[in-house]
């Protein structure tokens, strides 16, 4: 994924008029049929990734799917002009009541927040109220953006968590280098989940999560020699990616 | 007799003539050939085990093979002339490591009414790759390559750099890095091989450390959030899919 765009400064304040999807290839069926229609490589199949600008409905394109922004622009600075000017046809005021933007999974969501290089929050068990508060956090200025969430619907759910106590209901997490385990930073009960104190934990978790600096093939070579293998939930299509996860077999 | 002296003569001056034109030419390295992942210069500072030499020389046939397919006939005989230029003759400095020759027009944004799904223009939209060692930037500019061919080497380009990941060791690996930093002697473009890759006179090169691809955008992680809550403010949609993985390893795009 071309990371030099969308981390641009210009690129993330122009995001902010936007609707912003990322979805996760090769996770789920409905989503891969959704991509597939879109936009297909030269394999005529699903590939790593994709990118677009669409209207509301999901349906018209603004920009011509490609591979990524790097296909069709040529920097961050291209791209937030586009957005910016695409954006003046639509409504671009911020509406309270987004909902909170979880990964479908917390397995998912683990490996999502090391590649994001972020800490994961898990909501754990159902209270709507706690949630109603974490969701306005997490679009306000101070934390959009920062972290990956999630919600764990059962015990189960946390198994790769280490140090999740019995009655936690908000969990702040460090993700190990590749995504596979986490390992609780704060966590919150009900009886302490006031919004101040959940400003508090999520600060406090941005600080003290540090995650490694090392560069692509550092990773990819120590993943390999760990045996840190990512199984899908659909068949990988992309030829390239194939080819590279071949050392597997 | 003066006949004899005066050969046995020429003959020890002919020999000194011969031993240091020998060790004239063993102190100028060989120009880089065609599929050489390690430049001259490089190799000449390190120390590999022989299993490692067997290694390197392995991955070098393959890449050259590789490279034979990609490129077309009068590329190949390009190349062979690039890579063979004295030093001072090597044109336009090498690009740092993520800056390439893409030349692409302005964006295309479809506007209003028209739709449709678009083909694929160029390399993949993978995740950082470091400088280029395969072929350095002072050739690929020269020699027109198409997208595809582009997109190939840039394939290859990744999957020598995890070959020879996989031969150095860590210290072999930073010794590598902090040698093509450097340079040859005499700096880009002296004497012993290709020009720094991945840098160009003045600059610093870029520390090719990993980033995160878009901090400071909020996802929305799944298809059916996203668009409710598209439908429900009539904000255009961002969208993007990439998988949280590489080569099979998770925790990087």
């Amino acid at each position: 994924m071309d990371g030099s765009f969308l981390s641009q400064q210009e690129v993330v304040t122009a995001s902010r008029s936007f609707v912003c999807i990322r979805l996760l290839t090769y996770e789920n069926e409905a989503e891969n049929r959704f991509l597939k229609a879109l936009w297909v490589g030269r394999s005529r199949e699903v590939e790593n990734t994709t990118f677009a600008i669409l209207g509301p409905d999901g349906k018209k394109v603004l920009v011509k799917p490609s591979r990524s922004p790097g296909h069709t622009f040529e920097d961050g600075r291209e791209l937030a002009a586009t957005m910016k000017r695409l954006a003046r046809s639509y409504a671009s005021d911020q509406k309270p009541g987004s909902p909170l933007p979880t990964v479908a999974s917390v397995r998912l969501a683990l490996d999502v927040a090391a590649c994001d290089r972020q800490p994961l929050i898990v909501l754990n068990g159902s209270n709507p109220r706690l949630a109603a508060k974490l969701e306005t956090l997490a679009w306000s200025n101070d934390f959009i953006g920062k972290f990956i969430y999630s919600r764990a619907a059962s015990h189960m759910d946390l198994a790769k968590i280490s140090g999740v106590e019995k009655d936690a209901v908000l969990l702040v997490i460090a993700p190990d280098r590749f995504g596979q385990s986490g390992k609780v930073l704060l966590q919150l009960d009900s009886s302490n989940a006031s919004t101040a104190a959940i400003v508090t934990a999520l600060n406090r978790g941005r600080t003290m999560y540090v995650p490694k600096d090392e560069t692509y093939y550092d990773h990819v070579f120590a993943g390999r020699q760990k045996g840190a293998f990512w199984e899908t939930a659909i068949p990988v299509t992309d030829p390239m990616e194939l080819q590279a996860r071949s050392w597997k077999k | 007799m003066q006949k004899r002296l005066f050969l046995a003569l020429a003959l020890v001056l002919g020999s000194v003539v011969l031993c240091s034109l020998a060790a004239e030419a063993q102190q100028r390295p060989r120009p880089p050939e065609l599929g050489q992942v390690l430049p001259p210069f490089v190799r000449s500072e390190m120390k590999f085990t022989s299993k490692q030499r067997q290694q390197i020389i392995d991955l070098e046939k393959e890449v050259k093979e590789k490279l034979l397919k990609i490129l077309t006939a009068e590329q190949r005989q390009k190349v062979t002339t690039l890579l063979r230029q004295p030093p001072g003759k090597m044109g336009k400095p090498p690009m740092p490591p993520g800056e390439g020759g893409k030349d692409k027009g302005p964006g295309k944004d479809m506007g209003p009414g028209k739709d449709g799904p678009g083909k694929d223009k160029g390399p993949g939209g993978k995740p950082p790759k470091g400088p280029p060692i395969v072929l350095p930037p002072f050739v690929t500019e020269k020699l027109n390559l198409t997208d595809t061919q582009k997109r190939d080497i840039d394939d290859l380009d990744r999957s020598t750099m995890m070959d020879l990941r996989q031969i150095l060791t860590d210290d072999q690996w930073k010794q590598m890095h902090e040698l093509m930093r450097k340079g040859p002697q005499g700096g880009p473009g002296g004497p012993g091989g290709r020009p720094n890759p991945g840098s160009r006179p003045g600059s610093r090169p870029s520390p090719g450390a990993y980033k995160p691809a878009s901090q400071g955008i909020q996802w929305f992680a799944t298809l059916d959030s996203g668009l409710r809550e598209a439908q429900r403010t009539g904000k255009p949609i961002l969208l993007l899919s990439a998988a949280p993985h590489c080569g099979g390893v998770p925790g990087i795009w």
